[in-house]
């Protein structure tokens, strides 16, 4: 029945988790599209060839199965922009490797130029260069915190100047401000107090 | 959180900072910025924006960050001062960060009702503004490289499809600042409106659209 | 993300519940569409008509056409109906509907007799198992059991619930401000590590 394949692809995506994205089914779109050109070179053929009794039903159900698979192709690629949209606030703008190769040229073009566009916006917030906003995600109770490193990090120069090695499972008293992109990214984890 | 800045405030602003064009004080900046800012988390559209109170509070703290730095390290005081600077940051990028969120949702709305208003009457700031034709225009760019390969007639997406919109009759809580004669509420499941009053300092939940022109009036504070 | 946002294009849910399918039978004949073929209304008995199930997008278009009449699905039927105003709670709506009340409410707007029946037993149904779903989502252990007898609206506010909850019982005992590994990549971790130990 028409529209049985996008049907399936944005099955597969409401499978997935909300914080993946699964490969771009480049073939499954390409499918829909050639039903979509199917569907209207028939709706093309029937006006011509019984235009004196034209089939009005066949003609307004090819016409809602082109409009549906538009409408659920879409939606495949809106929701995938949601998600990487989500992943740019959570992850930052270098994303993993197995995330890049499940996008689509297109999409990556989108995540670059989504990060530009934020770039720039959060640049003229406030008198000097910017402020952040990926950061500052929670209120702040102290300015210090204390940190255990999960890994072995390396170096990290303190804002007082001094430089510290991150060993794993060493504890260390870090500001808030530099201790809290680590944490969210997993280097470090918070001391629960 | 305003006790600090009430009392330490005249410590650390400089002697000229004190004739700026607004007469307001630190405190009262920031009590504007955090109403706008509990306002913006519990409206579901995007509210006025209060860039100039935001930009004037960045500049503050610059300000007041660079008087700490001038201060012995081991004043207990220079803490506890970081600290509260640290949480009117907090406050201004949950602000900022609420806004953006609802641009990047309702974009192509958003666009659509600025374009209408004038400069003055603005909801988005120019930088917000900037970022919204952007983002819409990558969108568009993206959506494109699907759209051009279907047939022709079906080749373009509308504006009705594009377009996602806030429920404004989400129900929000709300406190308020003065007596308000009269507000009406649409009662949707029958079809009737209830005309109400709401006393000064009074504490409802009703839906957003019976009272929004008041949220932006600044006479109703959502909480 | 339902909550404060109007049903839009690009949502699921909608186009999903709008493929449920629904019992029907033609009442003109339908020409040129070839998987209906055999199911051309016969003569004038209308007992007889083949009846076909059909997706409600498909049935929207026939509609519109006045070449289509449909049943009311089991789940909104007049029996159902009873059951459901007798009592909400034990029914599994999930196994019933997923999509029960997003799909009630589009059957609500066709043109049908039972119509206005329908749109008042979701309404009702939605009010008696608000409180139910509420309580078991400020009840944090073990909901799994309940959590699988709600259909898809009912399990967004579930959700939101739980977690509104879970936030609440955070700031009650530590406080905010605990800073966390953002969800995202503790997730990614969490599968990665999975992975590995499959390959193993």
């Amino acid at each position: 029945m028409y529209c049985d394949k996008v049907i399936e692809l944005l099955k597969e995506l409401e499978r997935s988790r909300e914080d993946t994205i699964p490969p771009y089914n480049n073939d499954g779109i390409n499918h829909v599209l050639s039903e979509m050109k199917t569907l209207d070179a028939e709706i093309i053929d029937l006006l011509r060839t019984q235009k004196d009794n034209l089939p009005l039903d066949a003609i307004r159900l090819r016409r809602a199965a082109i409009e549906r698979n538009k409408r659920c192709l879409l939606t495949y690629i809106w929701t995938r922009i949601q998600r990487l949209k989500e992943m740019r606030w959570e992850i930052g703008a270098i994303l993993p490797s197995d995330v890049r190769q499940n996008l689509s040229q297109s999409e990556i073009e989108w995540f670059n130029n989504y990060c530009k566009t934020l770039v720039s916006y959060m640049k003229t917030i406030g008198p000097d260069t910017g402020l952040n906003l990926t950061q500052d995600t929670k209120p702040p109770k102290s300015l210090y915190t204390e940190v255990r490193s999960l890994v072995d990090a390396g170096k990290l120069e303190l804002e007082s100047g001094e430089v510290l090695i991150l060993r794993k499972n060493s504890q260390y008293m870090l500001s808030r401000s530099q201790a809290e992109p680590l944490i969210r990214q997993g280097v470090l984890e918070q001391v629960r107090q | 959180m305003l006790t600090i800045m009430d009392i330490d405030i005249r410590d650390l602003i400089d002697e000229e900072d004190d004739d700026n064009q607004e007469e307001m004080t630190a405190q009262k900046v920031l009590q504007i910025v955090e109403r706008a800012w509990l306002n913006e988390k519990f409206s579901p559209e995007i509210l006025p924006h209060q860039t100039d109170y935001v930009d004037c509070l960045l500049e503050q703290i610059k300000g007041m960050e660079g008087n700490l730095a001038k201060l012995s390290k081991t004043d207990p005081k220079v803490d506890l001062h970081k600290l509260e600077l640290e949480r009117i940051k907090f406050v201004i990028t949950s602000y900022l960060r609420t806004r953006l969120k609802k641009i990047e949702s309702f974009c192509v709305r958003v666009l659509e009702e600025e374009a209408t208003r004038s400069e003055e009457d603005a909801y988005l700031s120019p930088a917000e503004l900037k970022f919204a034709k952007e983002f819409a225009l990558n969108a568009d760019n993206h959506f494109d490289t699907i759209l051009r390969h279907m047939p022709h007639l079906y080749n373009k997406l509308d504006r009705n499809k594009k377009i996602i919109e806030p429920n404004l009759n989400s129900f929000v809580f709300l406190k308020c600042n003065k007596h308000i004669d009269s507000v009406i509420i649409k009662n949707t499941l029958e079809g009737q409106e209830e005309e109400i009053v709401l006393e000064d300092g009074s504490q409802h939940l009703m839906p957003y659209s019976s009272i929004a022109e008041f949220v932006k009036k600044g006479t109703v504070q959502l909480i | 993300m339902y909550r404060n946002i109007k049903p839009h294009y690009f949502s699921i849910d909608a186009i999903m519940a709008a493929q449920e399918k629904i019992q029907c039978s033609f009442i003109k004949k339908v020409e040129c569409v070839d998987f209906l073929d055999s199911f051309n209304p016969e003569k004038d008995d209308e007992e007889s008509d083949p009846k076909i199930e059909l997706p409600l997008w498909m049935i929207q278009v026939f509609l519109a056409g006045k070449s289509i009449q449909f049943d009311m699905p089991k789940a909104y039927n007049e029996i159902y109906r009873d059951v459901l105003t007798a009592d909400a709670n034990v029914v599994d709506l999930f196994k019933l509907c997923k999509h029960f009340y997003l799909f009630g409410k589009f059957l609500s707007q066709l043109e049908h007799r039972e119509a206005y029946e329908v749109r008042r037993t979701l309404i009702q149904t939605f009010i008696d198992r608000f409180k139910q779903t509420m309580d078991w989502a400020q009840n944090i252990d073990d909901n799994l059991p309940c959590f699988n007898r709600l259909d898809c609206l009912e399990r967004l506010i579930f959700n939101d619930a739980r977690v509104a909850q879970q936030h609440l019982n955070t700031y009650l005992t530590e406080g905010s401000g605990q800073m966390e590994i953002a969800a995202m990549i503790l997730n990614y971790r969490k599968r990665k590590m999975h992975e590995s130990r499959v390959l193993e």
